[in-house]
């Protein structure tokens, strides 16, 4: 099969997609038969250009067969979708729940030439979105008990007397959220006057882990891609 | 120090050197009187940085006061330049011409009356009528300078090649018939041919040889009779009108065949001394570079001090996660393979981020680092060994011999990463250290294919002196030299600096100044050096004196079927030459040899003057 790439034509386009709460992609359309869904990490960009597509495809034999496939070049996933399975769905198309980002473009397939023409807008970034999640997450300072006397806990009035103190350290405690398909690096966060920017991997979700803060400088600050909302809540604990 | 940009310029800057170690400075020698020299031609003015070489020896730059100027086709014109630059001189400007020379007392002795040459070539003339015409504007020249206060020669230089004899034998016979005329135009005329008695044309370098005459001619016409032991005036102040011819024989110190021999040896020595440069091991190699097993001391050094200092500090890999809530140790401190563990995979994508590629990445840094091995190597590797033994083979061993070295993960793990970004630089690192060592060897060998095309252009211009005992001589001389220390001290200087053709030419230039500077045979005068050459005993001081005397009816420049009158002699020679009391005594009692003192030792020549008659122009 053969790509060949089309601006817009009164007759051929997809425009303005938009996602909805249950993760249902809709946009405008005329005169396509299929819709080429790409989609790839949220912590980087995809280029695609009338140019590069022809390209990036070549390798995609079975391209519509509807299959996800992935294609090395672009370390992205194409999914060429029928029209028939986007009219089933409501004029619409599912997405999966986690964060991803996306770029759909239409096409036409001519079964005469054996040849799909694929509409490209003027500018690209008007077909790329990004499906978001929340993710939250709690931050406290560490501590220390005091209390004790040559590292033994005191009990009863003797415990009483000498009741453990609390006392704060140079680290903070940090909990985030689990989420599927977390793509390492996706949330960072910055000590201070620190330049370094420290990423947080998926085996840290999911459980408390430390960071060093000295006392005296602003707690560690998190930040995340613009796939991923980030919600700081109190400390349960 | 001039500019050497090629062989020929080398040349031409050594043979100067030499000259000039051997010219003394004559102070106080001035022209007698103001003179205008007037070049009836192209071919005629051509001649004129002859004439001025001649003049300059003795008048140095008392020289520039003379005026010079062209007449062609009735026009006169003034150059400093060459004669395309011409420009037109009305007679007013030929009055201030003239005049400016008589404000400059302190260039002439006699500033109360003028000279004015006439010279003309047989060449610029198509026919006879024209030749004529130049000829007789001496004396419309002589008037508009004043008259009785001025007196004239003319100067002709006659082309007896088979092209133009016809239009010189002409002259000939026009110059005869001035003899018998009472109408004359010019009261002193010279004759120079380019045919000699004896039948020889001179040509090629020796087409110019009768300017240097005609200059010599020239100082004689109007030397100052304070400078010199005799007036020479005597041989142009006849009453009677006079034609002449003159004959030349000179002795050069061969200071540019010298020159010549010289840079064909040292050039041929670099040649092969680069092109089959001593094959270096391994081991020599390693050396050079200061490589010790898989140690290099330069690469570390660079690291230490440049390229670590462009990464984010280890200390900051504290601030990574800790899985454990309870462990506040530092996180360097532990084993690598626990730190790994416990940062969660952080470490690997801060890694990722921060430090793998980073050094490939900067553009500047890389230039900086590829410069400074470059320079390295450079500095460590002369180029013949690069030639001989920067093999691709050894190339690759070095880049083997040379693996990054591992830690035990057991290592604390700001040991273990300290090691791990040394050896990623390393990496990214060692593909430019190949690269540069691959382009020594090629550039080396370019550096070879540089000295091969300047051979190869000096061979194009290479004319092997006539005199075989100069190349004997000085090939064994200079051979010996390059052996020694000389050929060394070459190859260094080449290798310390970019090996542009400019760059070695002018290594070469210092080393053989140097040579110049230091070495007994470079400071002896020309009948010392002719001596040593050949040997003391081989030179008897009556054969060269008469080398130099024998030559002149031979040379005499004008082939006559009649031999004019002998006249007078001027031996132009260093006063120091320890051959005058030699030719003194060659010559006799009562000759009439005058020696003009060059303060040169370069050469010595002898003019000698011959009057003529109708029956000699025959």
């Amino acid at each position: 099969m053969k790509i060949e790439c089309k601006s817009f034509q009164g007759n051929g386009y997809l425009m303005s997609p938009s996602v909805d709460a249950l993760h249902k992609l809709h946009f405008n359309e005329m005169g396509c038969t299929h819709f080429l869904l790409f989609s790839y990490a949220v912590n980087r960009d995809l280029v695609i250009t009338q140019e590069n597509l022809p390209a990036m495809l070549a390798t995609a034999e079975n391209l519509r067969d509807g299959e996800k496939l992935y294609i090395k070049s672009m370390d992205a996933s194409v999914q060429c979708i029928g029209r028939h399975v986007y009219l089933s769905n409501g004029s619409a198309i599912q997405l999966d729940a986690k964060a991803s980002r996306y770029t759909i473009l239409g096409a036409a397939y001519n079964p005469d030439t054996d040849t799909m023409n694929v509409y490209f807008p003027n500018n690209i970034e008007t077909v790329n979105f990004a499906v978001c999640v929340e993710m939250k997450y709690q931050i406290r300072r560490h501590t220390v008990e005091t209390g004790s006397i040559f590292g033994i806990k005191l009990t009863g009035k003797a415990g009483h007397v000498f009741k453990p103190k609390q006392n704060e350290t140079d680290f903070c405690e940090v909990y985030i959220d689990r989420a599927n398909d977390y793509v390492d690096g996706s949330i960072t966060y910055r000590i201070g006057d620190n330049p370094c920017v420290y990423p947080v991997t998926k085996a840290m979700l999911g459980r408390w882990f430390l960071i060093k803060s000295p006392l005296g400088q602003k707690i560690p600050e998190f930040t995340a891609c613009d796939s991923i909302t980030l919600i700081k809540v109190e400390s349960r604990v | 120090m001039e500019i050497i940009n090629s062989v020929e310029s080398l040349r031409e800057a050594l043979t100067e050197k030499l000259d000039k170690s051997f010219r003394g400075e004559i102070t106080a020698v001035k022209p007698n009187k103001p003179m205008l020299i007037v070049y009836t031609g192209k071919k005629a003015y051509e001649g004129k940085v002859f004439v001025e070489k001649a003049m300059r020896r003795i008048w140095k730059n008392k020289t520039d006061a003379i005026c010079q100027i062209m007449l062609e086709g009735g026009e006169l014109g003034e150059s400093d330049g060459s004669v395309s630059d011409c420009n037109c001189v009305d007679e007013e400007k030929l009055y201030q011409l003239v005049e400016n020379m008589q404000t400059k007392g302190d260039c002439f002795n006699d500033l109360s009356s003028k000279i004015v040459v006439y010279v003309h070539n047989a060449a610029d003339f198509s026919d006879i009528s024209e030749f004529k015409a130049a000829y007789a504007n001496i004396i419309n020249m002589k008037e508009m300078l004043g008259g009785s206060g001025c007196t004239g020669m003319s100067m002709i230089m006659l082309d007896e090649s088979f092209k133009k004899v016809a239009l010189s034998k002409e002259i000939r016979s026009y110059i005869r018939d001035q003899v018998e005329s009472s109408e004359r135009v010019s009261r002193k005329t010279m004759l120079l041919s380019n045919r000699t008695k004896r039948g020889e044309l001179l040509s090629g370098a020796r087409a110019w040889e009768n300017y240097d005459l005609l200059g010599n001619l020239l100082i004689m016409l109007n030397c100052s009779t304070s400078d010199f032991t005799t007036t020479p005036d005597k041989f142009f102040t006849n009453i009677r009108p006079t034609v002449l011819t003159a004959s030349y024989s000179v002795i050069n110190r061969p200071n540019r065949d010298i020159c010549d021999v010289i840079i064909n040896r040292v050039l041929r020595w670099l040649e092969t001394r680069i092109s089959s440069g001593e094959k270096g091991s391994w081991d020599e190699i390693c050396k050079k570079l200061e490589i010790s097993g898989n140690t290099f001391p330069f690469l570390k050094n660079y690291y230490d001090t440049k390229a670590k200092t462009t990464l984010v500090p280890i200390d900051k890999l504290e601030y990574l996660p800790r899985m454990n809530v309870n462990n506040t140790e530092p996180l360097l401190s532990m084993p690598y393979n626990q730190f790994l563990n416990e940062t969660m995979g952080a470490f690997e994508v801060f890694f990722k981020e921060n430090y793998e590629g980073k050094f490939s990445r900067d553009i500047a840094a890389m230039g900086d680092f590829r410069r400074a091995i470059s320079d390295y190597i450079k500095e460590r590797i002369p180029a013949e060994l690069a030639i001989s033994s920067l093999s691709e083979e050894l190339i690759e061993n070095l880049m083997r011999g040379l693996s990054a070295t591992s830690y035990p993960e057991t290592a604390a793990a700001g040991t273990y990463i300290e090691g791990l970004l040394y050896n990623t630089f390393w990496e990214e690192a060692k593909e430019i250290f190949r690269e540069e060592l691959v382009a020594r060897k090629k550039g080396a060998s370019g550096h070879l294919g540089t000295i091969e095309a300047m051979i190869s252009a000096f061979i194009d211009s290479y004319n092997p002196p006539s005199d075989e005992s100069v190349i004997l001589y000085y090939t064994q001389y200079i051979d010996q030299r390059l052996n020694d220390s000389m050929g060394n001290a070459i190859l260094e200087r080449i290798n310390s600096v970019e090996k542009t053709s400019e760059n070695i030419l002018t290594a070469v230039y210092e080393s053989v100044s140097n040579l110049f500077f230091n070495e007994a045979i470079f400071s002896m005068p020309l009948e010392k050096e002719l001596q040593h050459r050949m040997g003391s005993s081989a030179v008897d001081v009556t054969n060269v004196v008469k080398t130099l005397t024998d030559p002149l009816i031979g040379n005499r420049r004008l082939a006559t079927t009649f031999d004019p009158d002998p006249g007078a002699k001027f031996v132009m020679i260093n006063k120091t030459n320890e051959l005058i009391p030699h030719m003194k005594s060659y010559f006799g009692a009562g000759n009439d040899a005058v020696f003009l003192d060059t303060g040169d030792s370069n050469s010595m020549a002898i003019v000698a003057l011959y009057e003529c008659n109708s029956t000699t122009l025959l």
